[in-house]
């Protein structure tokens, strides 16, 4: 009899993870039920990480055609959602780093540069000009977390949208826990001094 | 604790990611500190703002886009990658290889063989060029004459005895 790590144990309770090992048996409809689940989750995480929503959705296909082409060898080490991702992650950092070698910029047609956040509100805005107000908070909030380095963005990213737990968190980032506490305190430090003339009001 | 020491805690306290002595100690200073309850508030809240960007929606298509793309082949894929792509080169491509490689040196080595043998003939046929072999020639074509002959003294047998036969009768 093989002895199983309690990780091992968990992730054979996962649903997500029975789905999976339901599609490496050639049960289709098993992956399209992964798709429907976490298409959305994993487009929102890659595009607060890349800030773009036409490379996010690109990406996001690209993430679940390496999960679809990974069936055959999956074994399950660890929650679907961990896994998922990872993977996530990887190709997205590649993606970054795949750009900046290339020199073809990120700089949003939809959100505000990095490092260049807008100007904080000086006056109270009338009724009519809250809409510009909600915008420019959202812009601030884009510009601040796309100044964080990729790390510390990661870490946010997983924390304060995915709610993952700091030993989760470690797993994707191939890191520890204590290095996760490290990147979230110097994050938060970072988006303190960016945001607080927007919460100072 | 100082203050100094309470602000590195900060981030974890408004994160609920403190044990219970770090949390009780965090809380005691907090409520003696004015400073240090301002700075946590404005952590706090500017972790909250975060909640404000936007949540995007996948676009309508996105199932059937997934499946288009699974379709394509991808980028500078040959067809055979495809089919390629789910051998397992541990299991099935290292042992075809070695066994390649064993086929070429085996060829190799026959192929050796072979010119060596070739050579060896080529010295043979050689040495006999010249006279020895005008001599063997000969020597055949006086064995295979006198077989011929002997060949066509067999008729001129049978009409002697035909001959000896008629005299005698």
């Amino acid at each position: 009899m093989t002895m199983q790590t309690p990780l091992r144990r968990n992730a054979a309770f996962d649903p997500d993870v029975r789905l999976m090992l339901a599609f490496k048996r050639g049960e289709k409809a098993a992956f399209e039920e992964l798709l429907r689940r976490h298409f959305r989750r994993v487009l929102n995480f890659v595009y607060r990480f890349v800030g773009r929503r036409d490379i996010a959705e690109e990406l996001t296909h690209e993430i679940f055609l390496k999960v679809y082409r990974s069936a055959a060898g999956y074994e399950p080490r660890a929650a679907f959602r961990t896994w998922l991702l990872t993977i996530a992650k990887h190709l997205a950092l590649n993606e970054l780093r795949r750009r900046a070698h290339d020199g073809s910029s990120l700089e949003a047609m939809e959100s505000t540069p990095a490092g260049r956040a807008p100007a904080a509100p000086s006056d109270p805005s009338p009724p009519a000009e809250e809409q510009l107000i909600r915008r420019e908070r959202i812009a601030a909030v884009r510009a601040a977390i796309d100044a964080l380095p990729e790390n510390q963005r990661l870490a946010v990213i997983l924390r304060r949208y995915e709610e993952l737990s700091y030993g989760e968190i470690a797993a994707i980032l191939g890191t520890s826990e204590k290095a996760v506490k490290s990147l979230l305190h110097r994050a938060k430090e970072h988006l303190r001094r960016e945001l607080t003339p927007w919460v100072e009001k | 604790m100082k203050c100094k020491d309470i602000r590195t805690l900060l981030s974890l306290y408004i994160d609920d990611a403190l044990d219970e002595i770090g949390r009780e100690r965090v809380a005691a200073h907090l409520g003696d500190c004015a400073d240090c309850r301002r700075e946590a508030e404005i952590l706090s809240k500017t972790w909250a703002m975060l909640g404000e960007l936007d949540e995007i929606e996948p676009s309508p298509s996105y199932l059937s886009r997934f499946y288009a793309r699974l379709a394509e082949r991808r980028p500078g894929d040959a067809p055979w990658v495809e089919a390629f792509r789910g051998f397992s080169f541990r299991r099935y491509l290292l042992p075809a290889l070695a066994a390649a490689c064993l086929v070429v040196v085996i060829g190799i080595g026959v192929v050796q063989v072979q010119l060596k043998i070739a050579d060896q003939g080529r010295h043979t046929a050689v040495s006999w060029n010249g006279l020895d072999l005008e001599l063997i020639e000969s020597l055949e074509l006086a064995e295979n004459l006198e077989l011929i002959h002997v060949l066509e003294f067999l008729p001129d047998l049978e009409v002697i005895q035909a001959l000896d036969g008629m005299e005698t009768s």
